[in-house]
């Protein structure tokens, strides 16, 4: 009988090696349990998307603060819509000037009582 | 790539190369439930540290399994160095290691399942220095080339050449009855 070559040798123990991996059920079970612990292991990493999420909820939680947090500087006193009207209406000079008698009899009396 | 996709591609991985793993670890160790001890680690240590490095995964699982079986002799060798130099013990113990890897898969049950064949290589696997029995498994049985060898063995090409060709010259010496 003629002797193998180093390949056909090699086959041989690996094609009875390759027989040896079928398993019994408890090696079986262990394994897919190892394999369970094993991908449990994988670290949580947040994604793309939570990063949004993230950053979207600090931005509005940072405008509802800016938002709701009172202003430390004093208020301008508020104008209502008739002061506005008052203040932007054109003074009738004419008139002023008709009443000014008026006034000068009003402090000749005045000093003379 | 997300969490998500990891977890099916990542257990497919293991599906496939669960067995092998652990006949090849069992070969070594001489023992099943430490050989399912060093590939549940080797499972977990990729899934927590490589699991984003999915073209590198068979290279780096092979990497860890073998630092997982080398770490496992290292400990052997240093119960053993403890037990010879503290204790001053008969050797009883050493001894009762050293026989471990060959007896403890000899059940009948074994023997009767397995071909004669099949245990007369796995005999002849478990006289070979670890280090030509890793080359030997590497090369031959996962198909992994020289530098895939080196990789995971951590050492060099041309190690691996020197342990793969001692270990087919031991092997074919050994197992003359079968060629």
């Amino acid at each position: 009988m003629s002797r193998k070559t180093n390949q056909q040798f090699v086959e041989g123990i690996t094609q009875q090696l390759d027989k040896s991996t079928e398993l019994d059920e408890h090696s079986l079970d262990s394994l897919a349990a190892a394999r369970q612990r094993a991908l449990a292991a994988i670290p949580q990493k947040p994604s793309k998307n939570y990063y949004w999420i993230g950053g979207a909820i600090t931005t509005s939680l940072l405008a509802a603060l800016l938002w709701l947090t009172p202003s430390t500087t004093e208020r301008a006193p508020k104008l209502d819509l008739a002061e506005l009207e008052w203040l932007l209406e054109s003074d009738d000079l004419q008139m002023l000037e008709d009443e000014l008698p008026f006034y000068d009899w009003v402090e000749m009396e005045v000093e003379a009582g | 790539m997300s969490n998500s996709d990891v977890r099916p591609a990542l257990n497919d991985f293991f599906v496939a190369v669960q067995a092998k793993a652990l006949r090849q670890a069992e070969i070594a160790l001489g023992n099943r439930d430490e050989a399912m001890d060093i590939v549940q680690e080797a499972m977990v240590k990729l899934a927590s540290k490589y699991a984003s490095q999915q073209p590198s995964w068979p290279q780096l699982f092979q990497r860890i399994l073998q630092n997982g079986i080398r770490d496992w002799f290292r400990r052997r060798k240093l119960r053993q160095w403890l037990s010879l130099s503290f204790t001053e013990q008969d050797g009883s113990e050493s001894e009762r290691l050293e026989c471990e890897a060959l007896v403890s898969t000899e059940t009948p049950e074994s023997l009767h399942l397995e071909s004669q064949q099949l245990y007369k290589i796995e005999m002849a696997l478990k006289q070979l220095p670890q280090r030509q029995q890793q080359a030997f498994m590497l090369r031959a049985w996962w198909g992994a080339d020289t530098n895939e060898t080196a990789f995971a063995m951590q050492c060099s090409t041309g190690s691996v050449k020197t342990h793969y060709s001692r270990a087919l010259a031991k092997l074919q010496h050994l197992l003359e009855d079968l060629q």
